[in-house]
């Protein structure tokens, strides 16, 4: 095998997500709960960018040293939104 | 010790997140209202019909308030239920995905449960507060305890009406004497008939 193939751990360090939301919960307990439950998360910058009767589409960059995807889908589910679109993402290898 | 604070305050986010707080404050002063005039109601006419004996106006009152009870915890469960079905169901068209697993749908839960509860307490604690003189006079504490009863139960009134006008930023006086007049009125409406 190449060396430098096994010296490569591609990480996930930067994402900009399009969130769709219900009102409740809100985009404070929405971060918050990602910051705290999604591992390898550092930050996390939310924007709403647009509201109906029911939703909220939400701009959500998550920076972070290696941030577990799967962990934030699945934590986004369990809050009751859903993730529309991955717009960004930034991969360091370490 | 700390365990049971971390379930209060899920609870309270639960219940705040899907407006259940104030579902139920509502559904308790609504149902305290109809506790209070069904049991002065009650009064009236036991004693007007000469239905003496403390001991079944006690039993009476108390297994009408039970009644009420279980009417209310039944109606606000099916009622409620099928609310946030509607809700929930409106709310996965939107989002195009099911909510079923989600923090909404366990708030949901917990919003069903509570307003249930409140349904189902709110005439009790009415009912028990109003027939404390009769309680008193089987304990020949007092006499005439169902003069005291009504007075009472036109007090409590008072009190809710107090507490409604200050929610909505009206003068709580005239809050306080709107409610002691349906009171009052139907007091004088059952007696009319009574006699």
């Amino acid at each position: 095998m190449d060396k430098r193939s096994r010296d490569i751990n591609p990480r996930i360090k930067h994402l900009t997500l399009d969130v769709l939301k219900p009102h409740h919960p809100n985009i404070v307990e929405l971060s918050k709960e990602i910051s705290a439950r999604v591992s390898g998360v550092e930050k996390v910058v939310s924007e709403i960018i647009e509201i109906d009767q029911d939703t909220e589409s939400v701009k959500m960059e998550v920076y972070g040293s290696d941030i577990d995807l799967n962990g934030l889908i699945e934590t986004l589910k369990k809050m009751g939104a859903s993730l529309h679109s991955i717009d960004e993402v930034t991969i360091e290898n370490s | 010790m700390d365990e049971i604070r971390e379930r209060i305050k899920k609870f309270r986010r639960y219940i705040k997140m899907t407006d259940g707080d104030k579902v139920a404050r509502r559904y308790f002063i609504m149902n305290s209202f109809d506790g209070v005039v069904t049991m002065l109601g009650l009064l009236i006419s036991m004693y007007f019909t000469g239905f003496n004996s403390i001991d079944r106006m006690i039993t009476v009152s108390l297994c009408t308030a039970l009644a009420m009870s279980i009417s209310g915890i039944a109606g606000a469960f099916i009622a409620e239920k099928s609310e946030r079905e509607i809700e929930i169901t409106e709310l996965e068209r939107a989002m195009l995905s099911d909510l079923s697993h989600s923090i909404y749908a366990d708030a949901i839960k917990y919003t069903i449960i509570w307003v249930s509860f409140v349904n189902a307490v709110s005439p009790l604690i009415a009912t028990s507060i109003i027939i404390t003189p009769l309680m008193l006079e089987h304990f020949h504490i007092l006499n005439n305890s169902p003069v005291y009863s009504v007075i009472i139960a036109l007090t409590y009134l008072f009190i809710l009406g107090v507490k409604l006008a200050k929610m909505t930023g009206k003068n709580m006086l005239i809050g306080g004497l709107k409610m002691i007049a349906i009171g009052i009125l139907t007091a004088l409406i059952l007696i009319v008939l009574l006699r």
